[in-house]
């Protein structure tokens, strides 16, 4: 069962370094769901 | 490159097939005469969409005014230039206007879309009801089957011995697979019924932060998931490649529904290599849908697929026409959260399946994932041959079959 516990830690260990990861290169959670702004027609 | 081809055509292939009693129930609206209103739309155009009649939109959505055809600006009403007010609207509506933003976001320049209405009601009707039914019934189908059938039992005498059935490292990516595929899961089912199951029950207030989270462990555990996939298909491709012993297997059922039926099969038997094959397929799609929307607006799946569909003729001999290719970035997100709620729900019951037969549905399978060591008896039975290549020793019982875990 080491086995089966040591791939759940390494999940979430994997779950967090991707997130830090994504924020670090623009696609944090904040930047996903802004908006759109300042939107001009010609 | 054959092969990223056929994987990104099979999930489209089959939500077309999803979609197929949708959108063949659409009948094509009668011809209607527009002369009274100049071209634009009438009151029988309105009448026919409420009947859900399927209109052909061009008259609008080519009706987009002419700059050439302004009058000139020394003429009377010269100034007006050559689009209207209501052109402009009918081209922002079709995205076919010509949009500037400073917003670098990628469809910042999509100011309208009417595709959300169809995407919300997909997902809030056919796929809530048929997936929640499809995951109840595997349930159902799993209780009545344990009821009729009872736990599958070790046959013969067990010996107390065991040998090693897989590795540590084999146990330590099926686990990482599974792990974040069951937290996946339960995430996915809270994010698609909790506003009808979790919010009426413990209300917005238990619901928001249980939301936060789950969003989170969604985001960032399809890593994990998607390396661990990487990792069993990687161990086991090899040992999935369909054999002769496989239709044996089948003709027997798998031994599934008789008592001491043990056909012969290697490290994997027919159902196991079923299994394989419909995680590695359902998990690479859902890992692209995925993946799509973890970068909204970078990728455009659908819209080349359904080219590419288009060209082998597939959607027409369905009956669905072409399909449309150029499909706006909000259009692709749309289809791809749907395909990967639809996906999910297939891998979900069959995965349920697995469970089942993998932990209370046979006397000794857990063994094989949980300490990766299996009795002696059990590994004769189930999987005969692969006894005999590991250990050199004659397995009996080579008549019978053994199901799937």
């Amino acid at each position: 069962m080491k086995s089966m516990y040591l791939a759940f830690l390494t999940a979430i260990l994997i779950a967090v370094v991707a997130d830090l990861g994504l924020d670090h290169i623009g696609f944090s959670a904040a930047e996903r769901t802004s908006s759109a702004g300042n939107v001009r027609l010609d | 490159m054959p092969l990223k081809k056929l994987l990104l055509l099979l999930p489209v292939l089959l939500l077309a097939l999803s979609f197929a009693p949708v959108m063949a129930s659409a009948e094509d609206a009668p011809a209607a005469d527009r002369s009274a209103t100049g071209g634009a739309q009438t009151l029988e155009d309105i009448i026919v969409r409420q009947n859900k009649l399927k209109v052909d939109n061009s008259f609008r959505s080519e009706n987009l005014g002419n700059p050439e055809a302004a009058k000139s600006i020394a003429d009377q009403l010269g100034t007006l230039g050559g689009v209207s007010d209501s052109d402009m609207w009918r081209s922002i509506r079709f995205d076919k206007a010509d949009v500037n933003s400073s917003s670098r976001s990628p469809a910042a320049t999509t100011l309208m879309q009417d595709g959300g209405m169809k995407w919300l009601e997909f997902r809030a009707g056919p796929m809530r009801t048929y997936g929640g039914w499809l995951i109840l019934g595997m349930i159902g189908l799993l209780a009545v089957f344990y009821l009729l059938r009872g736990r599958i039992m070790i046959d013969g005498d067990k010996t107390g011995m065991t040998i090693t059935r897989f590795s540590a490292l084999e146990r330590f990516g099926h686990w990482m697979l599974a792990g974040s595929f069951i937290v996946l899961g339960l995430t996915g089912l809270m994010l698609l019924f909790g506003r009808i199951a979790i919010i009426p029950l413990l209300g917005h207030e238990a619901f928001a932060p249980m939301m936060i989270a789950g969003k989170w462990a969604h985001n960032n555990l399809a890593w994990p998931f998607m390396l661990g996939l990487a990792l069993v298909t990687v161990f086991w491709i090899a040992h999935n490649i369909p054999n002769k012993h496989d239709l044996k297997w089948i003709a027997v059922g798998g031994g599934l529904f008789s008592k001491g039926v043990h056909p012969p099969a290697k490290k994997f038997n027919a159902g196991q290599k079923l299994i394989f094959w419909s995680v590695v397929l359902l998990g690479v799609s859902i890992s692209v849908s995925g993946l799509s929307l973890l970068f909204p607006f970078q990728f455009h799946l659908f819209g080349p697929t359904f080219g590419k569909l288009n060209a082998l003729g597939i959607p027409q001999a369905i009956g669905l026409g072409e399909l449309s290719t150029d499909l706006s970035t909000y259009a692709e997100m749309q289809l791809s959260q749907l395909w990967h709620g639809i996906i999910a729900f297939v891998f979900m019951a069959i995965i349920i399946a697995h469970i089942y037969i993998g932990s209370v549905g046979m006397e000794g399978a857990f063994d094989a994932m949980g300490s990766g060591e299996v009795e002696v008896q059990w590994a004769k039975e189930h999987h005969g041959l692969w006894y005999e290549e590991v250990t050199g020793e004659k397995a009996h019982d080579h008549h019978k079959a053994t199901p799937a875990e």
